[in-house]
């Protein structure tokens, strides 16, 4: 009972600190604005900020720039699953080529994919084919990777119960090597999923018409610091839940 | 983000001879690296009928033999010289930057329970939020010069550094901690003897995580600023549908990243012997 | 060897352990358990799992503190590790597996202050006695388990401690290795002449190596019986196959098998709560 005190005092230690970590961020915010010693243009006070919110969310601009990120998120994901898990399991499953393309695979890794965003624009254009296709193709190395090295490393000894308990080859896919090979496929589908989602809004960011990433460059090239702001904090949020609701979902998987 | 899931094959088992040990572990390599040059020589040769035959059109791809002549081409040319240099450089003094604070960052969560509790899940959700949104007021702060770039560069790369250490530090087996304490190690001999070698192998997987993202960072800030620098050049071929010098020079920056990583891994190999079969 | 002094070198008076589950229950790990160790002596714990004998072990070394009760050596009371005078033995061996095999042995004079050459000396000398000294320059993750075992063993022999403890030092190995490691161990032990409080799950080892068996209680860790092994040392294998071995050990099976039913059916009653070894 004693030790239950102490972890609950420390708890409250930890959150004093951090709300006061934020108090002093805050304060430091708003005096700096009200004093005048930073441009509104760089740090505009946080009113400001706060009263965009009701405005964006009135602004049929916002939505739509929503839709076409989310839209473009699906097809990227799309892409990068099919074609990650298409690779993967006929990599995966014949040894010399799993062989051939773990080199290959660890290469594409060390890459910064970022580099070919300027191609992706050269081939698909400046509209959102580019950003599914760029988010795609970096969504694609997780979910490929992770499914090569499931398929390749389910322990021999597991096919050999298999064969021993009489399982057909059908059953041996189906009963050992898919449930075995799962949870590490799916975490590659998870953070391919993550991926994707940043490679669409870094596409929108370096070059594009319309969505959440456009938004945020726009509004900064034009110096609209406060919908900028407002911009960044929406696409954080946004992100968040995204991985949170990844997350679930995997949780939810994996105790099945 | 850490990407890096395909890990190297763990080799098992206890070997007294290491000279036999390692024999056997070539043989199977080297056929796979034939394999992997003929995956290579299909592909490129692949690439370049489907050019040539204009499958594709040459506005929107160059074949390998032209992204070629354009490398060579490109060399000559000191503008993109210096850019190419200048990249670089602001990749290195970035990631100096992130490894330093990052490593001292991880080593204080990772020893202090209070600092990890603290700040560790705040730097854990900046890790895991896609920082090229901030990109925008790091461009307002700084400008688009080389001291945004820099930063944005070191802050990409810090995070990576800063939760891998920590969970390298706070990892260290703590039976070997004991057995340090049941010989009398003092406070300090148990932090070099024990925490820091034990330590070690996250750090450096960290190092190359903050390497990558650094890296990362920095180009991104090049293709967005891309008033000047390699952004710039891509920019101007993009736009003047110079499509071999736009390969060219991304093929160059990624073949930069693959050396960079291999150097890595190499010295990595020879520094951890000890890791027989710990993987 | 020559004169077993009956003074006590090591007292537990009244040590009890409790702690508290995640729960919060409270549990009694220990109860009131008193116990002389002897110089020279080879002393056995041996009971069922999770009876405390692995934490009274930590509690004699000062690796773990105790709830009440007190630890005397060579009368001064425990608070906390003495390295000059006890040295460990883990069961899941414990080599830093970044050094060599010979700087593992090295370590705790290291720790120490000792300079290199005499360090290097004393850990070469304790590699040999223990028959490894061809590979000081391997890594742990080059050895067999038997192997790092032995290595184990001489870095806490390479500390010149008057007393070892020894946690399941052979509970990992298989049943050929480890009945030739208690052998080799009863040789290393003849030739240095050490104090040896030794915990173990293997009757036969228990019965072997000791003077004294110290057989405990399922939870509540009690001392319920102690049993003397009147066999001349040095032990020989042969001992092993002889009439009062078998007797002593078939004895020693009747003590422990009411305490491990007894701790297997409260097990299975769910009383038995978590917390396999200290």
């Amino acid at each position: 009972m004693g030790t239950a005190g102490v972890a609950r005092r420390e708890r409250l230690t930890v959150v004093a600190i951090q709300l006061g970590l934020a108090a002093v961020v805050v304060a430091i915010w708003v005096y700096q604005t009200r004093v005048g010693r930073v441009s509104p243009i760089l740090l505009p006070r946080p009113e400001r900020v706060l009263q965009e919110f009701p405005e964006l969310l009135r602004d049929p601009v916002f939505w739509n720039s929503l839709r076409v990120t989310a839209l473009e998120l699906v097809g990227a994901f799309a892409l990068a699953a099919i074609s990650g898990l298409l690779v993967g399991v006929v990599v995966g499953r014949w040894a010399p080529a799993a062989r051939v393309a773990t080199p290959l695979l660890a290469w594409a890794q060390t890459v910064p994919i970022i580099l070919f965003y300027p191609i992706c624009i050269l081939l698909f254009g400046i509209g959102p084919m580019s950003k599914v296709a760029f988010g795609g193709f970096y969504g694609f190395f997780p979910i490929a990777a992770n499914t090569v090295l499931a398929l390749s490393t389910v322990p021999a000894r597991y096919l050999s119960a298999a064969a021993a308990l009489g399982a057909s080859r059908r059953q041996t896919v189906t009963r050992v090597l898919i449930p075995a090979a799962r949870p590490l496929i799916l975490s590659g589908v998870r953070l391919g999923a993550a991926l994707c989602l940043i490679g669409v809004l870094a596409g929108e960011l370096l070059g594009s018409t319309d969505g959440l990433g456009y938004r945020i460059a726009s509004s900064s090239g034009s110096f609209r610091t406060p919908e900028l702001y407002a911009y960044i904090t929406v696409a954080l949020v946004l992100v968040a839940i995204f991985n949170l609701a990844i997350t679930r979902a995997d949780d939810r998987n994996a105790q099945a | 983000m850490s990407t890096d899931q395909t890990a190297p094959p763990v080799t098992g088992i206890a070997v007294h001879d290491r000279g036999a040990g390692s024999a056997p572990r070539r043989r199977p390599l080297s056929g796979t690296r034939l394999g992997v040059i003929a995956v290579l020589v299909v592909w490129l040769g692949a690439w370049e009928l489907t050019v040539r035959l204009g499958l594709i059109s040459s506005t929107f791809a160059a074949a390998p033999s032209e992204i070629a002549v354009a490398m060579v081409d490109l060399a000559g040319n000191a503008g993109v010289r210096a850019a190419f240099v200048g990249a670089i450089g602001m990749f290195l003094v970035s990631f100096a930057i992130a490894a330093v604070t990052g490593v001292l960052a991880g080593v204080a969560m990772g020893l202090s329970k209070i600092v990890y509790r603290v700040f560790h899940p705040v730097v854990l959700g900046l890790f895991s939020t896609p920082k090229m949104i901030f990109i925008p007021i790091f461009i307002l702060v700084a400008g688009f010069g080389v001291v945004s770039k820099i930063s944005y560069g070191a802050v990409s790369g810090f995070f990576p550094v800063a939760v891998t250490v920590t969970a390298g530090v706070r990892m260290v087996d703590r039976r070997l901690l004991l057995a340090a304490r049941s010989m009398g190690a003092s406070r300090l001999q148990a932090l070099r003897g024990v925490v820091v070698p034990g330590s070690l192998p996250a750090v450096m997987a960290a190092l190359w995580y903050g390497m990558k993202h650094a890296l990362l960072g920095v180009l991104i800030m090049e293709l967005f600023a891309s008033q000047e620098g390699i952004g710039h050049y891509i920019g101007l071929y993009t736009s003047t549908f110079r499509t071999d010098r736009v390969f060219a020079l991304v093929l160059g920056l990624a073949i930069f990243a693959i050396l960079l990583g291999s150097l890595w891994r190499w010295q990595e190999k020879r520094l951890s012997r000890w890791r027989g079969s710990h993987g | 060897m020559a004169e077993t002094t009956s003074a006590a070198t090591l007292t537990a008076t009244d040590v009890t352990m409790a702690y508290q589950t995640q729960r919060g229950h409270t549990v009694l790990a220990l109860d009131r358990v008193s116990l002389d160790v002897r110089r020279g002596e080879f002393v056995s714990l041996i009971g069922p799992s999770g009876c405390g004998k692995s934490t009274l072990l930590y509690i004699l070394g000062g690796l773990r503190r105790q709830s009440s009760g007190e630890i005397v050596l060579d009368g001064q009371r425990v608070t906390g590790p003495t390295p000059r005078k006890v040295g460990f033995v883990f069961q899941d061996y414990t080599l830093f597996p970044w050094r060599t095999i010979i700087s593992n042995v090295e370590v705790g004079l290291e720790f120490r202050g000792i300079g290199k050459r005499e360090r290097r000396e004393r850990a070469e000398h304790n590699l040999d006695l223990v028959g490894l000294g061809a590979f000081a320059n391997a890594y742990p993750s080059e050895l067999s388990g038997g192997m790092q075992q032995r290595v184990a063993i001489a870095r806490a022999l390479s500390m010149d401690p008057e007393i070892l403890l020894m946690d399941e030092p052979f509970g990992a190995l298989d049943e050929q290795t480890r009945t030739v490691l208690g052998e080799e161990l009863a040789r290393i032990l003849e030739k240095t002449g050490k104090t040896i409080v030794f915990v173990t799950h293997s009757l036969s080892e228990a019965v072997f190596l000791s003077d004294r068996v110290v057989v405990m209680s399922a939870r509540p860790g009690r001392i319920k019986e102690i049993l003397t092994v009147d066999e001349p040392r040095p032990r020989q294998p042969d001992f092993s196959t002889s009439r009062s071995f078998t007797d002593l050990r078939n004895g020693l099976f009747e003590l422990l098998h009411e305490e491990v039913r007894a701790a297997t059916l409260a097990e299975m009653s769910g009383a038995g709560g978590d917390g396999r070894r200290g």
